[in-house]
């Protein structure tokens, strides 16, 4: 074998690696992300915020809908940075992470921060209290629009091929929403649930693919800090005051952000969701900026059905809550994606000329 | 001093096309102390600045050591970004 053909093996072999890295690390981003919307959704069932959504509460509806959606993103997002602090201190990163804080890309993800986190995680919270599990597939938009803006603001490639697999993606997700639409309530409350779902597509769709392109130029693991911190804090001390201004009670936002952070059997699972927050999102960013705002995206938003399934798994399974059980045709609809997912990741006729030219 | 990801891409603007093996070496007096400077990781980097179009790959071999190096160059968008982020 000459040294030339030794290098293109070993070249081959290395972007081989390299590409199967990226689809790995996005597909694990959405499963960590149903782990994290199961575990975020027992947190906020259980200690004091039992007694917030209970009749006897005291609260009212703008504040346990509303405020309660920012306190628990907040609360999450917190947790998660205190993760992400660890994890970044663990591996030697914190002198780097305070120096891209000075930077331009260091902005640019602070500003996704603020779109990803108080605004579509809020909304995402929100909406899951407000509808169910019948919303996680809605904000499984995002790819489409990521990929969307990934073509617009930074020249990714967008082919026909790729197009299908989105187009492909969607029809899955409006199958599990539809799936659940009949079996749910159609009440105001829910139709309104679903239609801030649609806040939280659009705000991860923007996230996904700016933060995605700024993970070139910033670690992963410091942007996913700077998310996390930002986020959390953003939450808690900007939109849950501004909320309980508007239902007319400022007061109330040191109370139950306090009463909150010291309930300890809601904490223990906040701490758990916050852990799988950080990879839902970091392992998001990496995938991303691994694979292209369309695949990366479109990998991640199979959690429009590892989201349900993870609800029925944990919450369901594991902590015997009723009405998380999964459909048929959910399962069919994961096939779909993943059918869908392939067909933007690989080029079909790529891989018949592949397998020409190793059989020749 | 820079954070690590944006030395490395830098590291074009003077040294180009360079291998992650130049790279690393023009950094090491700076950051060969830092957990995250190792060869596989520094390469991860190349090739993800590859994939999104600021790198491209000029050459490649199989140098005496028996290691793959690829040769990157900076590309006019790469250029632009640098400039854009990293003044």
């Amino acid at each position: 074998m000459s040294e030339n053909q030794n290098a293109a093996i070993l070249k081959r072999k290395l972007d081989d690696r390299f590409f199967r890295k990226g689809l790995t690390v996005a597909i694990l981003s959405g499963m960590t992300y149903g782990l994290y919307s199961a575990f975020i959704t027992y947190a906020m069932s259980n200690g004091v915020w039992a007694d917030w959504y209970g009749a006897k509460s005291g609260l009212s509806a703008v504040v346990v809908i509303y405020v309660l959606g920012a306190l628990g993103s907040g609360v999450n997002d917190t947790m998660s940075a205190v993760w992400a602090l660890i994890v970044a201190g663990i591996k030697g990163k914190l002198g780097d992470f305070l120096r891209c804080l000075k930077t331009r890309p260091g902005a640019v993800m602070i500003v996704c921060a603020l779109i990803g986190g108080p605004i579509a995680s809020a909304a995402y919270i929100i909406a899951l209290q407000m509808a169910g599990s019948i919303i996680i597939p809605i904000t499984a938009l995002c790819p489409a629009i990521g990929a969307i803006l990934g073509r617009i603001l930074f020249k990714q490639p967008l082919s026909p091929r790729m197009i299908a697999g989105i187009a492909l993606c969607l029809c899955a997700t409006l199958m599990i929403s539809a799936s659940a639409g009949m079996s749910g309530s159609g009440s105001s409350t829910q139709i309104a649930g679903i239609l801030i779902a649609f806040i939280a597509a659009l705000g991860w769709g923007i996230e996904g693919c700016v933060a995605g392109f700024g993970t070139i130029v910033i670690d992963y693991e410091i942007g996913i800090t700077i998310r996390q911190l930002t986020s959390g804090l953003a939450n808690l001390l900007i939109m849950v005051p501004i909320m309980t201004l508007i239902a007319g009670n400022i007061a109330l936002s040191p109370e139950l952000t306090l009463t909150a952070l010291t309930d300890g059997p809601s904490m223990i699972f906040f701490i758990i969701s916050g852990f799988f927050a950080l990879f839902a999102y970091s392992l998001w960013y990496k995938g991303n900026s691994m694979c292209g705002a369309a695949l990366g995206m479109a990998c991640n938003g199979a959690y429009s059905f590892w989201g349900p399934f993870f609800c029925w798994l944990v919450l369901g399974c594991i902590f015997g809550q009723e009405g998380w059980g999964l459909r048929p045709i959910a399962w069919v609809a994961a096939v779909l994606m993943f059918v869908g997912i392939l067909l933007i990741a690989l080029n079909p006729l790529t891989l018949f000329k592949r397998n020409e030219k190793e059989v020749a | 001093m820079l954070p690590l990801n944006y030395a490395i891409l830098n590291r074009y603007r003077v040294a180009d096309p360079a291998d992650v093996d130049m790279v690393m070496s023009a950094l090491e007096p700076d950051y060969g102390r830092f957990r995250s400077f190792r060869r596989h990781l520094v390469i991860e980097s190349l090739m993800t600045a590859k994939e999104n179009g600021l790198l491209d790959e000029s050459d490649y071999n199989v140098g005496d050591d028996g290691e793959l190096h690829i040769y990157y160059t900076l590309t006019d968008y790469g250029k632009d970004i640098l400039n854009k982020y990293i003044p």
